[in-house]
């Protein structure tokens, strides 16, 4: 049971900003979210969770023989496969923890009009599965490790911290969105456009030492720029990103984060009556 | 027990400021369109006070768009009041919409968890509720099949089963009773009446079944326009109900 002894509820403009008590409080409710998310995508599919694999190795093929091979893009002398597979693990999941995430409280009308739960919730449970397929990915990654015979240095414990910027991202960037989206239907069609220039802006298929050096601040205001390069780094050797690099993409991974918190936030109250 | 004082509640109209593309607010912006489109606002409930008393049943009657499943929506918190304030001891259970929480894809047995979570039941409290939900719902082998294949009736049959067993002091009752067949029907009054006898659960009661409100409530509210226009006893209120839709 959940205790509540006495409740007050006012117009939404009283209510706090931060609200972690409530959030605690129902937290069944969002792995419940995160299960129903992840059992309900791969539910009257045969391959089920192996397209959490899939998808990224098909496009490792894909990107290994046309920008591999035929274009021969440099990839700071790394196997281009591996190369290419490391930074697409990351990709696939922010862009997928982002398009669902941003549609989690328009596609849930059922859910948002009908019952009272936190709001949050849906595009956290989003980012959740998301996080899920990416250690599905990794599990691949790992095989493709020991086939290439590449065992990663002592730099594989940051791999946390790339976790947390890229969770401080995609949860600042679904704060925004989800609640953009829940009214104003334009973020559908926006989306996948910006996402495709996300990833163009991305050191996905070429490496970061492409851009010149003096830019490189500039560059990772991206934060995946310094997750990818930073996992690069950690697993392959690659070229770690630098100091400013990494304050770049730390400071706007933590403003994204408090201003899409605090814009969802603002907009919880409207949600039901506009979704 | 539940105290209401002053409750308000607006919905913009038209669809320029929410509900609208961006495209059509930033033409209001640029003075294409009409500007004051979206400071329509509609009040579905106006400066309403009451209070719940513990073990009390209360009815709430009136016409469609009187204000009725409003004033449930803000008391279940799915949407916040624009003006005014209520204060709720106690856990509040809503069988509003009952099925809103259930998914397609899933099996009823793993909607059974899933919109047990959702109503506010701890996984304790789901796992004990369980046997009687399914012997409630009475459903049969179609229990693991997932909800898609289900027949209207048997959804709202186990949606229904699922809201009557959440353990509340204070339960919310909506329109909920006309579900599935008549022996079904009787079979919901039945747990509606245990549960509005028993335990001293404080209830509110929507419905236009005048029998229902008779045989369940205490005393009970007419609402029109999104006011109170009369609070008594339920014969009253009843009457009051008739004659305002001119049946008298």
């Amino acid at each position: 049971m959940i205790p509540r002894p006495t409740t007050v509820l006012l117009p939404a403009e009283h209510w706090p900003v931060l609200n972690l008590g409530e959030l605690w409080r129902h937290r069944d409710l969002l792995w419940m979210l995160t299960w129903r998310g992840i059992h309900v995508r791969y539910k009257q599919s045969v391959i089920g969770a192996g397209w959490a694999i899939l998808q990224p190795l098909g496009l490792m093929v894909v990107f290994s023989v046309f920008f591999g091979l035929i274009v021969k893009i440099p990839s700071d002398g790394i196997a281009y496969p591996l190369f290419v597979y490391t930074a697409l693990t990351l990709w696939q999941f922010m862009a997928r923890a982002v398009q669902e995430g941003a549609g989690a409280v328009a596609l849930n009308p059922h859910l948002v009009s009908k019952i009272y739960f936190p709001r949050w919730y849906l595009p956290l449970a989003a980012i959740l599965a998301a996080a899920v397929d990416l250690a599905a990915s990794f599990l691949a990654l790992a095989v493709m490790l020991l086939i290439y015979g590449v065992l990663p240095g002592p730099g594989i414990i940051v791999l946390p911290l790339v976790f947390v910027l890229m969770l401080a991202t995609a949860i600042g960037c679904c704060g925004f969105l989800a609640a953009m989206w829940a009214i104003y239907r334009d973020v559908a069609h926006v989306l996948p456009f910006l996402l495709q220039i996300w990833m163009f802006c991305t050191p996905v298929i070429y490496p970061t030492s492409l851009v010149p050096e003096a830019w490189h601040w500039v560059y990772a205001l991206n934060p995946m720029v310094t997750a990818v390069d930073a996992l690069r780094w950690a697993l392959l050797g690659g070229i770690p990103p630098s100091a400013a690099m990494v304050a770049s993409s730390t400071t706007v991974a933590l403003l994204l984060l408090v201003f899409g918190y605090r814009w969802f936030r603002k907009r919880e109250g409207v949600m039901p009556d506009v979704v | 027990m539940i105290t209401a004082t002053n409750l308000s509640k607006a919905f913009r109209t038209g669809t320029i400021g929410y509900g609208a593309t961006l495209y059509s607010r930033l033409g209001s912006l640029l003075g294409g369109a009409p500007a004051d489109d979206g400071k329509r606002l509609h009040w579905a409930l106006k400066d309403l006070s009451f209070t719940l008393a513990p073990g009390e049943v209360v009815g709430v009657l009136g016409h469609n768009g009187s204000g009725k499943s409003t004033l449930m929506k803000l008391l279940a918190r799915i949407t916040p009041p624009t003006e005014g304030r209520i204060e709720i001891q106690g856990r509040i259970g809503a069988l509003i919409e009952i099925g809103m929480g259930f998914h397609p894809e899933l099996t009823g047995r793993e909607n059974i968890q899933f919109s047990g979570v959702l109503l506010g039941m701890s996984k304790a409290e789901i796992a004990a509720a369980t046997p009687e939900i399914i012997a409630f719902a009475d459903i049969g082998a179609y229990l693991d099949e997932p909800v898609k294949r289900y027949s209207s009736g048997m959804f709202m049959r186990l949606a229904f089963a699922v809201s009557a067993h959440m353990d509340a002091e204070i339960l919310l009752i909506d329109e909920v009773l006309a579900v599935g067949d008549a022996g079904f029907q009787a079979k919901c009054l039945e747990r509606l009446r245990w549960l509005t006898a028993s335990g001293g659960r404080s209830v509110l009661f929507v419905s236009h079944d005048m029998g229902a409100v008779e045989a369940l409530c205490h005393r009970a509210m007419v609402l029109d326009h999104g006011q109170k226009v009369f609070e008594g006893d339920t014969a009253g209120a009843i009457a009051e109900y008739r004659a305002r839709q001119g049946l008298a």
